[in-house]
Formats: structure tokens, sequence, C-alpha cells
């Protein structure tokens, strides 16, 4: 599977608990639609970390860079290039 | 009157110096201006504190005035959700990690047992206010004059002075200690009272600290302080205090209904049952704190910002580190050395360097800061909350911490240059 998938897969059953509704277009702004807070954000961090099985910088661990589907693409594609 | 020591003030940082000089076999003379017991703010332990009121003979009694017993911390966000939680936990003799518990506890009574205790243990205790460091030709401390409650001056001669005055700061006032600066939380306003009727957790958390977060330096704490009345209080960045233009009994009850719903919940009807009191600008740090004949514990020298209650464990933890570099110093191993407790101020710093950062980071890189705490150095943060603090060796936690601490801080000052230069250029 894909990085955008793998990621995508687990927002919406671990964090939408299966709500198929809400749109996950890899642009789409997670923080701002409120789709993930910051606990959230720790769940998703920690499922990147032992999944794709990377250890991300201090640096890295910004919500900023994890704004996006597109956006945890980019940024785990670096750490596995 | 004359002394090996004398202590200038009977808060924790004082009287636990007394107590563990005591144990080293030195006695001491304590000046202290207010009559015990008295209010005083700052009521919730770290582990590592209640276990040194263990060794220092107190379980007995915490036990006996039945002070809430805390088992960790609860941090709560914005929404009120259960943001995370730090369990007190100590380490075995192996290093492993084991459940632990500590105190919360109102000031006036805690501080009178461990002066009372003090006294007992063969200090003298002298009702009155510092009001000079006595200096010999070379400007070493050699005591202090004091007025005492009485109305009488008296001179205390002794061959070392410690200051544990707390934000009164005696000796650097007097220009023997260094300059006072400010600290990162110094524009800051902290306003507290007590209220009764808050409900509390059932069960072993019932005596636990909470913490509600609302934003960057806008939080309240929930402290139990017996069976029925819990401490509250609110701080803010001093500007949005002024702005409200409220009274300190309007603003917090106000404010306890609005910072965060969690909190809003547990005291549905806000009835403040101790006057409302205020305390401002209460960050600052004095780098150079021992000299010839003088050396500062606790609030005398460094307060950084009270959110993760360390302020008591400074000073008790101070008071030990100082018992140990008065005995060197008096049974002459450091005598003639240019500053004989410049090793007592390198210690003590390290570990209000390690707090220190600990807050930046949580204040401003609050997502690295809960992940790491959450996840990837789990223990060695409940290892920094407890107050393991004092090692040498930094834990690859302590380290990642200090990075994105000191990354933030330079972003900020150079914010600030920038935001500097603007306005300069403005003008
Ligand atoms: C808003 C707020 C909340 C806090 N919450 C916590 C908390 O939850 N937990 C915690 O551990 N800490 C907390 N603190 C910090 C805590 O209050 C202090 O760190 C602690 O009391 C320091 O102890 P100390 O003995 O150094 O000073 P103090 O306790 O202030 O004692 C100093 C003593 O010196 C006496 N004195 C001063 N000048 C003279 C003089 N010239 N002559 C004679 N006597 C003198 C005073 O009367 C006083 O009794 C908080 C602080 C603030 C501002």
């Amino acid at each position: 599977m894909s990085i955008e998938a793998t990621v995508e897969q687990f927002i919406r059953t671990e964090i939408l608990f299966e709500d198929v509704s809400v749109d996950l277009a890899s642009d789409r702004n997670l923080i701002s639609s409120g789709i993930l807070d910051s606990l959230a954000l720790l769940r998703l961090i920690e499922f990147i970390e032992s999944t794709f099985n990377i250890s991300l910088s201090e640096e890295d661990i910004d919500a900023n860079k994890f704004q996006s589907i597109g956006r945890i693409k980019e940024l785990v594609g670096g750490y596995q290039s | 009157m004359k002394t090996d020591v004398v202590i200038i003030g009977g808060g924790p940082a004082g009287t636990a110096t007394a107590l563990y000089l005591e144990k080293e076999g030195i006695p001491s003379v304590i000046v202290e201006k207010d009559e015990f017991p008295r209010y005083h703010i700052g009521e919730s332990l770290t582990g590592e504190c209640g276990k040194c009121l263990r060794t220092l003979g107190f379980a007995d009694e915490m036990k006996q005035y039945e002070h809430p017993v805390k088992r960790g911390v609860k941090v709560y966000g914005p929404n009120g959700k259960n943001a995370f939680y730090v369990p007190v936990m100590t380490r075995s003799d192996e290093g492993e990690l084991a459940v632990s518990s500590t105190w919360s506890m109102p000031r006036d009574a805690f501080d009178k047992m461990m002066m009372d205790k003090a006294i007992a243990r063969g200090a003298t205790l002298v009702k009155g206010r510092a009001t000079a460091p006595i200096l010999n030709e070379n400007g070493g401390v050699r005591g202090v004059e004091v007025r005492t409650a009485d109305d009488k001056n008296i001179r205390i001669e002794a061959e070392v002075v410690v200051d544990a005055s707390g934000p009164a700061t005696f000796l650097s006032n007097k220009g023997v200690a260094g300059k006072k600066s400010r600290g990162n939380y110094s524009r800051q306003i902290a306003v507290f009272s007590q209220v009764k009727n808050a409900i509390r957790d059932e069960g072993p958390t019932r005596g636990d600290t909470l913490i509600f977060f609302q934003k960057k330096n806008h939080w309240s704490w929930f402290i139990p302080l017996d069976d029925g009345t819990v401490s509250v209080g609110v701080t803010v960045p001093s500007d949005y205090f002024l702005s409200k233009n409220e009274s300190k009994h309007d603003f917090l009850v106000r404010e306890l209904h609005e910072v965060n719903p969690e909190i809003k919940r547990r005291i549905p009807e806000v009835v403040l049952t101790e006057e409302a009191r205020a305390i401002s600008n209460y960050s600052y740090h004095i780098k150079e704190f021992t000299g010839d004949g003088f050396l500062c514990v606790g609030d005398s020298h460094r307060f950084i910002d009270p959110i993760f209650s360390f302020g008591v464990y400074f000073g008790i933890k101070e008071g030990e580190f100082s018992a140990k570099a008065i005995k060197a110093y008096l049974d002459g191993e450091t005598r003639g050395l240019a500053n004989p407790f410049a090793d007592y101020q390198r210690q003590s710093e390290v570990g209000q360097d390690v707090i220190q950062a600990l807050i930046d980071a949580f204040w401003n890189e609050p997502l690295a800061f809960a992940f790491f705490a959450h996840s990837r150095y789990k223990d060695d943060f409940v290892d920094m909350f407890a107050g393991r603090i004092y090692t040498d060796e930094e834990s690859p936690g302590l380290v990642a911490m200090k990075k994105i601490a000191a990354g933030a801080m330079a972003k900020m000052d150079s914010e600030s240059e920038f935001a500097g230069a603007t306005a300069v250029a403005a003008a």
C-alpha cells in the first residue's frame, strides 16, 4: 500500500471511527478542519514511526508537517529515500 | 549573638537547610519576620520532594495531618479532554521505575510543621526581620543585623549566612549576591484563592493535582488541600489581567468558568472561601548567588514558573546540598577558596536549568513536548517531572528536550529582535 493510502486508512479507522463521509483528499488541511486534534496527532505520529519504521527528528515533530496527507507523504518519503 | 550558621527566612528552604545541618551536627539560627502559621502559596509537591520529606522524618506527620496523597498530575488540553497524565514514580536502587506518591497541603500548616521540627532538633528561632548583612573588611559576609519583633536591634555574627528569604531576595537587594534579571515568564500574573464545593475524582486519584491549559501562558490549577478544600488559581499575561479591569475576586470567579470547560465542570458554582490574592512578575534569576561567607537557597535566587510545582522541592533539595557545602567549609576543606560554595552553586543550577528547559519546551513546542513525554522518552520525562534532575549524565530525553527548548528560545529572541528593529525603523 502507498504511504498516502496507509495514512488515510489509519485516520479513517482509528481517528474517524470508519466515518466514510469525511473528505480526506491529499491536500485537505487535517488540522484546521479539526480532523486531527492534538491527541490524534500524537497517535498519528506514533503510528507513522512504527509502521514505516522511521524515527522522526526533533525538527520534524511539527504540526505543519502533518497538515495534510500530501505533506505527510513528503515527510515520510524523505526518510525512506 | 554568635553562631556557626544564620539562616534568613523560615520557609521550606530555610527550615530544610536547618534540618539537614542538624543531621551533620551543625546548629543554626533562623531569622523569620512573620508569625507562623501564616498563609503562603505553593501547595503541590513533586515526587522527589515527598522522598526528601520521608528522609527528614515527616512521613508520620504528613499522614496524621491527612494531607491529600498526590499520585500524579493531570494536564487537560483546551477542549477539556484529558490530554496527559504524569504519574508520580520513584526509581529503585536497581533503577526500576515503581509507582509512588507525594502530597499537597496548605502551606500554613506545612511551614509550621517544618519550623517546629527544626526548633525541636536544635535550631534557634529569632523572630524579627533581617535588615543588613554584616561584612568584614574584604566584603565577606559574617552575619546579619536584625530588627526583632519586640523592636530591638541585634547583631548575629556567623561564619556562614544562608539567604532563604524567598522572593524578597535579601542578599541580592543588598548588593551582596548578583543582580536580579527577569525570567522568561516575568510578565505574568497569578490570581488565586480556595473553594470548598469542587468535584474531585473518587478513588486513588482524589488527591491529584490538575492543570487546565487554555493557550500559551494562560492556564489554571486545582490542588486539593484537605478533604473539602481545593486551592484554585489562574495564571495569565499581566496585560490581559489589566485589560479586564476587574477586582481580583471577580477576575478569578469569571476566569474559572472560562479558562477551560473541565474546571468549570468541577466547580459548578464558584464561591471563594479565602481572600483572592495575586502575585505578578514572579519569574527571575540571580546568576551569582554564592560567595565568601554566604549562599542563597530556594526562591532567594531563582524562580522560573509555577506550572510544574517545583518551588518547594528546589528549596528543600538546595537545603540538602547547602548543608553539605557548609559542613565542608566549617571542617576547613573549602576554607580559603575565593568562593567556597561554587560547587553548590553549580549543582543547584544543573537542576534549575533542567526545569527551565522543561517549561520552555512545554510552552513553545507543545507537540514535540507531548510526543516526547507520552511516547518517545516517556521514562526520562517521568524522571524529570519527579525531580530526578541533578545528574551530570543527561538522559536522551533531556538532551532532545533541551534541543527543542533552545531552538524555541532562539526563535523567540530573533523574533523580538526583528520586532525591535521594525519598531526602530518605524520611529
Ligand atoms: C503562583 C504560584 C504558585 C506556586 N505553586 C507552587 C506549587 O504548587 N508547588 C511548589 O512547590 N511551589 C509552588 N510555588 C513556588 C513556591 O511558593 C516557592 O518556590 C517556595 O515557597 C519557596 O520556598 P522558600 O523557602 O525559598 O521561600 P518562601 O517560602 O517564600 O519563604 C521565605 C521566608 O522568608 C521570610 N523573610 C523574607 N525576608 C525576610 C527578612 N528580611 N528577614 C526575615 N525573614 C524574611 C518570609 O517571611 C518567608 O517566611 C508557586 C509560586 C507561585 C508564585
